[in-house]
């Protein structure tokens, strides 16, 4: 297996997020915590960048850092040359209104408000007009596929709909980056295929950056490159065009 | 770091109100039914509330009108006394303290013009007066075991004055009573003692001119009678239409407000009572007792009272008009007893729960009480649902934050929703406790209630209990709006 050459890597490519040695530390009652173990790691953009490792390892803490919602014990994260640690909550707000998009796990749709509404709402903080939020919102759910059932509710969907929904609703402030949290734990083979699908056209078409994280092998396919943490660190990083040959040796089936 | 660019980062606006309301109204909508516990403590404060308000709204109207029209029924007779009975001091004050606490400027000019006072002169006695029956009252209400140490075993004008022979002492053993609340605090304790003395002196030569001219009035009451035998009540029953006018005349030479229309009355109604008293004596006789027990079939013997309600009918009129009644006059009486005896009813049970004599207004201490002790569950509860339903709703929350939205926003938001919680449950509590206190009040009053009704004081409680519900509402929301405003946006990416 060769080694990641990032030098080789990030030639012609721009940072756009920049992590240096973060840690986190988490009080358990007396007992520490440490989910972040000194991350540090430059993601480019335009990449779509796969995060793997077993449950527990730390990506949703590292989701977190990255996307503003939690700030490191100590270390610090760039977004766009912007340091985090310098905003104060309204600026972090408005950071995560329009520079990221968020898709989770279980979706988190707003359970009361049909698909549409859904996707305007985080256009609605952003300020924009309601009949512009109408027409992107549209806009958004025809290019997820959902264009027909935009007056449709949550429960009214199955979940790779809902995950659709979700993606469109990321999508609302056209954001430089997305964040996905294991977007397809809680779907069937066949439609996190076709939400990955989804993710990589996203990412291809649109040049959004994507970073995703995954138990899933399917990603594998679709992304540009691959970092495996384990417990709170950084094991190894791989890119696609090194590891697709060699997919059964990845090992990653212990991870499942 | 020179790799890195600058980005303008600006801070994420606040949304405005208009948007925040419209958000929230698309939440409550759907969530209303799901919000059941906090509406149902909302609803059921508001109930509460407003089934204190209108209920003691409609004894206070209700309680008011009856009494006014006792006193109505009752204006000849008193009008009567006034002017033909010398008036002991306690009389005296007690009229006097009446006119004042109700500002009856026509009683007030009465005793100015009759004693030969001015009026403003009269008003400060009356105000004196009123004092003193405030104090008298305070007096006699403090409980024994302290009255007992303050003024002995005294009661009434006794009591003050022991406490003014030695009022050193007195207050001195008022002292440590702090929990004894007394009218106009020691200070104004203190100035009544002082006035007291004269007081008593103007009060006694008031009186006494008072009873001079009610002498003036009796010799011309006894000079119109003349040599008719029987009482001055029926004198004027009897009497002719001009003589009437002579002695109405006469009584207000005196000085007594006293009109040819309030004659009128007066004789109307010794005209009713003498009827009713001439009835009353048929009726209790043994012939036609024993008839009408036949013709009833009762095998109780029933009181005169009843036999009027019976009056309408047919077997009733043909007893009574064999005995030289007409068939107006036992309609007369019978609706005067029924109207009496409701009157009556009414009177006892409104008295209980206010006093109708000093048109007290508002709520009693202890509606107050228990308006406030409910208020307290009520906010506790609210809150406990509230903050179950933001932990129930914690990940919408933090997704909301990751969308972009501001503390202030979330607050806000929560804020809201608790208020129109509290306006829709407010409305469905008001109609609740609108129904039930109608509902008690048509059960205990009748048509009384209608009689005395009064649509603005009932859509100002109902103002007042909605007002109540929402401030109850978002004020028991403050807490658990502004934990919800300080989730972190991270627990948005957790899995249970
Ligand atoms: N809020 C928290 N409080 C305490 N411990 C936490 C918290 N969040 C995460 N952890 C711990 O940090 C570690 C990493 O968790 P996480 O980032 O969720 O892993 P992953 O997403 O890879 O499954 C775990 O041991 C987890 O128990
Ligand atoms: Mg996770």
């Amino acid at each position: 297996m060769t080694t990641f050459n990032v030098e080789e890597y990030a030639k012609n490519r721009e940072v756009l997020v920049s992590v240096h040695g973060i840690h986190r530390v988490f009080m358990r009652g007396d007992e520490e915590v440490h989910a972040l173990n000194g991350i540090s790691l430059d993601i480019y953009r335009g990449e779509y960048i796969c995060v793997m490792g077993p449950s527990g390892s730390g990506k949703s803490t590292f989701f977190n850092m990255v996307g503003g919602l939690d700030s490191p014990t100590s270390g610090r994260v760039f977004i766009d040359g912007v340091d985090m640690a310098q905003l104060n909550a309204d600026e972090l707000a408005f950071l995560r209104c329009r520079k990221i998009g968020y898709v989770f796990q279980t979706f988190n749709l707003n359970t009361v408000m049909t698909a549409l509404e859904n996707v305007t709402l985080p256009m609605i903080f952003a300020g924009v007009h309601a009949d512009e939020a109408r027409a992107r919102g549209m806009a958004l759910l025809e290019k997820v596929g959902l264009g027909e059932r935009w007056n449709h509710r949550p429960k009214e969907m199955s979940g790779g709909q809902m995950q659709r929904v979700a993606i469109a609703r990321s999508l609302a402030n056209n954001p430089s980056i997305l964040l996905c949290d294991e977007p397809t734990g809680n779907l069937d083979l066949k439609t996190g295929v076709e939400i990955h699908q989804l993710l990589c056209d996203l990412n291809k078409k649109d040049g959004v950056t994507v970073i995703c994280a995954t138990h899933d092998h399917n990603m594998l396919s679709v992304c540009d490159r691959m970092v495996w943490i384990s417990d709170g660190q950084i094991e190894r990083m791989a890119d696609r065009a090194n590891v697709t040959i060699e997919k059964a040796s990845l090992g990653t089936e212990d991870y499942e | 770091m020179s790799k890195y660019r600058e980005i303008d980062v600006k801070k994420q606006r606040n949304m405005t109100w208009g948007e925040t309301f419209h958000l929230c109204i698309r939440g409550v909508k759907h969530r209303l039914l799901r919000s059941v516990l906090t509406l149902a403590v909302v609803v059921l404060a508001v109930a509460f509330f407003m089934y204190l308000l209108s209920e003691s709204m409609i004894v206070q109207t209700t309680g008011k009108g009856v009494a006014g029209e006792i006193e109505d029924n009752r204006v000849g007779q008193v009008t009567f006394t006034r002017m033909l009975e010398p008036a002991t001091e306690l009389v005296t004050v007690r009229r006097l303290a009446h006119a004042y606490a109700i500002s009856d400027e026509a009683a007030l000019a009465e005793f100015a013009s009759v004693t030969g006072n001015e009026l403003e002169t009269v008003k400060a006695l009356a105000a004196k007066a009123y004092d003193e029956r405030t104090y008298l009252n305070w007096f006699d209400n403090i409980p024994s075991g302290r009255r007992l140490v303050l003024v002995h075993k005294n009661l009434g004008r006794d009591a003050i004055e022991f406490a003014l022979s030695d009022r050193e002492r007195f207050f001195e053993d008022l002292a440590p009573m702090i929990d004894l609340r007394v009218p106009g605090k020691k200070e104004g304790l203190a100035v009544f003692f002082d006035g007291y003395e004269e007081y008593r002196k103007e009060l006694a030569a008031f009186n006494s001119e008072w009873n001079k001219k009610i002498v003036i009035a009796q010799q011309k009451m006894a000079a119109a009678k003349g040599d008719f035998i029987g009482s001055e009540e029926q004198w004027i029953i009897k009497a002719t239409e001009e003589q009437r006018i002579a002695v109405q005349k006469d009584f207000a030479a005196v000085g007594f407000d006293f009109t040819e229309a309030d004659m009128q009355v007066m004789y109307k109604q010794f005209a009713e009572a003498d009827l009713y008293e001439r009835m009353f004596i048929e009726l209790s006789k043994q012939d036609l007792r024993d008839e009408w027990a036949r013709e009833f079939r009762e095998s109780q013997r029933s009181s005169a009272e009843d036999k009027f309600k019976q009056f309408a009918d047919e077997r009733a009129v043909k007893m009574m008009t064999a005995r030289g009644f007409t068939k107006e006059e036992l309609v007369q009486i019978a609706a005067r007893t029924e109207k009496l005896g409701q009157l009556t009813m009414l009177e006892r049970k409104l008295s209980s729960v206010v006093s109708l004599d000093d048109a007290e207004t508002g709520l009693s201490g202890r509606q107050i009480f228990l308006l406030s002790i409910s208020f307290v569950v009520c906010m506790v509860g609210i809150t406990n649902a509230m903050l179950m339903s933001i932990t129930e709703r914690f990940r919408e929350i933090a997704t909301m934050k990751c969308l972009g939205a501001t503390d202030r926003y979330i607050l806000l938001q929560f804020m809201m929703e608790a208020g129109l919680q509290g306006f829709f449950g407010g409305i469905l509590g008001v109609v609740i406790g609108f129904v039930i206190s109608v509902l008690r009040g048509s059960i205990s009053y009748g048509s009384y209630m209608w009689t005395y009704w009064s649509t603005s004081g009932m859509l100002l409680c109902a103002l007042a209990s909605l007002f109540a519900g929402v401030a109850l509402a978002i004020l028991a929301s403050v807490q658990p709006s502004w934990s919800a405003s300080r989730m972190a946006p991270m627990e948005a990416m957790r899995v249970e």
